[in-house]
This record gives C-alpha cells, structure tokens and sequence, in this order.
C-alpha cells in the first residue's frame, strides 16, 4: 500500500495528544537549543510526533517517564540530524563555489591515494595491537569518548588511559616508522 | 597531506567500524540478570557512555525496531553495537565469561535516561512559545484530537446507502451533540448519514475542479456519466459487470456533503500531507479529503486497496 496509514485507537490518539500537550514546549526547548531556529525547530517537533504515532503500540506500553524519555531521545535525534544536513549542505555548497573558483583547494586524487594506502597500513598494525589496547582505540577514536570517559568503562584512572592512549600511538607510529623503511 | 596522528585516528576508527561488523552473536556466553547493586553500577557506567550509545540501548530495550533506530541515530548494523556495548560494560561492570541479560540492561537504560530528563524538566523553560499557524496546522493534521473536541462518527440507524448532495444544511435539524470538528473537517453526525464540512482556508472556484482529474482507473472502466454545476463535479465510472466508482469534487467553501457512516469507524490516511478519510460501510469504500480548497469524495464497491489507489490518482 502506497499510503501511509494511520489507523490509531482512541485510546491511543488521546495518549499522543496528552504527550503533546504535556510536553510541547520542553521538546521545542530541547530542539530548539540544538537548531537555535524557530522554523526548523517547529518542524523537528513535527517529525517527533510522526515517530510517535508510528511507535505508539510500543510506547503506551512504557511508563510514563519512559515515554517522555522515548520523546527526548527522538526530539534530541531528529535535531542533531537536522543540524547535520544542514553543515553538510552548506559544506558542500562551499565545496561547490570553492571548486568552481579555486580547483587547487581539493586535495589531488594521488595524495588522496595515498592517504588511504596509509590509513590500510596502520589498520593492519593496530589488528596487531593486544585486545586491551584496541579496546582502548575503540572506544577513544571509534565512539569518540574523551578520557574520563574511558577510564569509567575501563576501570582505570584517566590519567593511566591517557598516558595508555598516548603509548599505543607512540608504538603504532614506531612500528608504521620502521614499515616504511623497508618500502 | 595528513600528518599520522589524523591518520591514526581515521585508522581507529575503521577499525572499530570492522570489528562492529565482524561481532559474532555470541550465543554461547550466558546473560545474568543483575542485581540492584549491579544495576546501580551498570547506571553509572551508561552515564559515562556518549549520548548516542545510551539512546541506541534505550530505543533498543524499549521499542526494538532496529532498522528506525539506525536510521534515526545515524548509525549502522544496531544490532551488533548492541552486542558491542552489552561485551565492554559487561566487563566493566566486572562480569566475567557472562554478559548482562535485556532485563537488567533495559532497567538501566531507563533510569540513566530518566535521570538525564528529571535534570531537564526541572528547567525552566519557554513558557510562552508562539508557535506559527503553520506549525499549528500541521501538528492538527498529525494529532487530530489535540486541539479540538473528541469525536465519535457512528450513525446507528442507517440501512441503505445514501449519498446526497445536500444544498443546504438547513434541511435538517440539527443535533448539536452530534456536531464535532475533526482537523478542519466538521462532521455532523445524523441518523441515517454523517455530514462533512470542510472549514477551508484554501479557496477554489468551479473552475479549478475540472483540473483534478483521476490518473487511476482500474482496466475496463470507462466514464459512465458526469455532472457538472457551478461549485461541483460528480464523475460515474463503471465496468462491464455492477462494479462502479463514484467521483464528487466541490468548492469546499460552499455547500457540505453528507456521507453514508452508519456503524463505522473513520481510518485516517496521510498521504503527501494530506489528511484521508477512509470508511467502508455496508461493502461500499469511501474516502473524503480537502485538497486546495476543493472537496473530493470517491466511494466504490471496489475493494479497500484499489479505491485508495485511485483516491491517490486524483491529481492536478
């Protein structure tokens, strides 16, 4: 079926108009602290309401903080998507009028080769990398978490993931180092 | 060119993106429900997660939808970053050879979440939003009951159906308790059939209805016979057998329409933006809808899929 059917009970419609009315302008707040604009800010409220309607058999099965929580996490989302879309569009329209006025701004397709034979060669050293120490440029570079971070989910203090962080670089770049004097 | 540290970190991270991608479900290693102590650990560890990975557990223990879930976080293969997360807080939380079982980990979740969102609603925040009319118009069309009365659209009584075009609704009495807005629809529930009014901010004139014309037919059908007056349109299509389709465009600032409703239950369709009313009653499909300040209404005895088929059609 083409359309997109809504079939939702009463029961059901009331529950998303009292999450809406309970929880409008904490949502636009949170949407609106992301996107600083009204406009796109009103249309993330929007597109978060779409979501729950079609997620409602789920969500009046949660509690009532539980939902609100299911909003937040949607309302959060669907901003910083938003927020993304749009760097990247006004990045590539930068892109599109450096290119057209100035080509040598865009990195040239050998070194960009280059580059990505690299990337593949330190790959395969940290695949030699202990599991621990992996575990570590996994959650640093992969998941993107700052030290304390890591030193919560490790155990450690984050002194010792930072100075651990700093060895594993060090001992990658030696190895990378010695590699490609024999290249 | 890039120095090594900026290739050390692209080089990181595809390698987690690998070892994501390469995680085995692992089914042999027992999942342990936790206890309160545990959970009050596994709380504390999640707090130290970034944002994305507590949602992507939280959306996971809650609602499951893998494929939404990744779409909406921007992340791909959920289901084995689920199993990622669940391995490195498993081992933080100082489990070994096991891993936490849904339960404990959905507890978890919630708690870590709720406690993030107790923090902000007890903000204080924009008391006065002066949503635009469009922002209003839109979530109208989306929540049908928030800003307007309940409704209920059964007519008891009814046997036969009946589509009457109606010039004015002074022809009836009215029954107040039965009057009810929807959207921008008021609907006037009678005995033997439903009104509908569409309250439309849109204008069209007897003109615009012959540019909205149906692009769908089903094979055989051909125009049977059509109706024109100054504010409406009906269109009759028929096939070699009893089957028909029937086509009603109106000025919707002029005169309603009165529909057969008895013992049904209005299906809304959102369809492009706009708000389809979808019953059937006694074998027979309707769909009403507003488009650009004109009223359309098809009703068949064609089946469900096929008449919003063509209800989809209409087109300028």
């Amino acid at each position: 079926m083409i359309f997109f059917v809504i079939t939702i009970s009463e029961n059901d419609k009331k529950l998303i108009c009292t999450l809406f009315k309970d929880n409008n302008k904490f949502l636009y707040y949170i949407a609106n602290n992301i996107l600083h604009n009204q406009h796109s800010s009103e249309d993330i409220l929007q597109d978060t309401f779409v979501k729950i309607s079609e997620n409602i058999e789920k969500i009046k099965e949660l509690d009532s903080s539980e939902q609100i929580a299911f909003c937040v996490v949607i309302v959060k989302n669907l901003s910083l998507n938003k927020l993304r879309n749009e760097k990247r569009t006004i990045t590539s329209d930068n892109n599109s009028s450096l290119n057209e006025y100035s080509v040598s701004s865009s990195i040239p397709i050998d070194e960009k080769i280059i580059e990505k034979e690299r990337v593949y060669e330190i790959n395969k050293l940290i695949d030699l990398l202990s599991e621990s120490d992996r575990t570590l440029l996994h959650l640093k570079w992969g998941m993107k978490m700052n030290y304390k971070e890591i030193a919560d989910i490790l155990n450690i203090n984050e002194e010792s993931a930072k100075k651990r962080g700093q060895r594993i670089l060090k001992k990658v770049k030696n190895m990378y180092n010695e590699r490609m004097k024999y290249k | 060119m890039k120095g090594f540290d900026d290739l050390f970190e692209i080089a990181c991270g595809n390698s987690f993106i690998d070892h994501i991608n390469n995680l085995k479900p692992d089914e042999k290693t027992a999942s342990v429900n936790l206890s309160k102590n545990q959970i009050a650990i596994l709380i504390q560890k999640l707090n130290s997660l970034p944002e994305k990975y507590i949602h992507l557990l939280f959306l996971y223990y809650n609602i499951g939808r893998t494929a939404d879930i990744e779409n909406l976080l921007n992340i791909n293969n959920a289901e084995n970053h689920i199993n990622y997360l669940n391995q490195i807080l498993s081992h933080s939380i100082g489990l070994r050879n096991s891993l936490i079982d849904n339960s404990s980990m959905k507890i978890a979740c919630d708690t870590a979440l709720s406690n993030e969102i107790f923090d902000l609603t007890n903000n204080k925040f924009i008391e006065n939003i002066n949503y635009s009319n469009e922002f209003k118009r839109n979530i109208n069309k989306i929540i049908p009951h928030c800003y307007k009365a309940t409704y209920k659209i059964f007519s008891k009584i009814a046997a036969v159906i009946i589509i009457m075009l109606i010039g004015t609704t002074s022809l009836f009495s009215f029954n107040v308790n039965a009057r009810q807005k929807l959207l921008n629809w008021l609907i006037n529930t009678f005995p033997k059939y439903s009104e509908f009014f569409y309250d439309s901010t849109d204008t069209a004139t007897s003109s615009d209805l012959n540019k909205y014309n149906i692009s769908y037919l089903p094979r055989g059908f051909n125009l049977y016979e059509k109706f024109e007056s100054d504010s409406m349109i009906t269109e009759e299509y028929r096939d070699s057998s009893d089957k028909y389709i029937w086509v009603l465009k109106k000025v919707s600032s002029n005169t309603p329409i009165n529909l057969n409703t008895e013992d049904t239950e209005i299906q809304w369709l959102i369809y492009n933006g706009t708000e389809y009313m979808y019953w059937k009653s006694d074998g027979i499909h309707y769909i009403t809808w507003e488009l650009d300040g004109i009223t359309f209404s098809i009703n068949t005895n064609l089946d469900e899929e096929t008449s919003i088929k063509i209800a989809e059609s209409v087109k300028k």
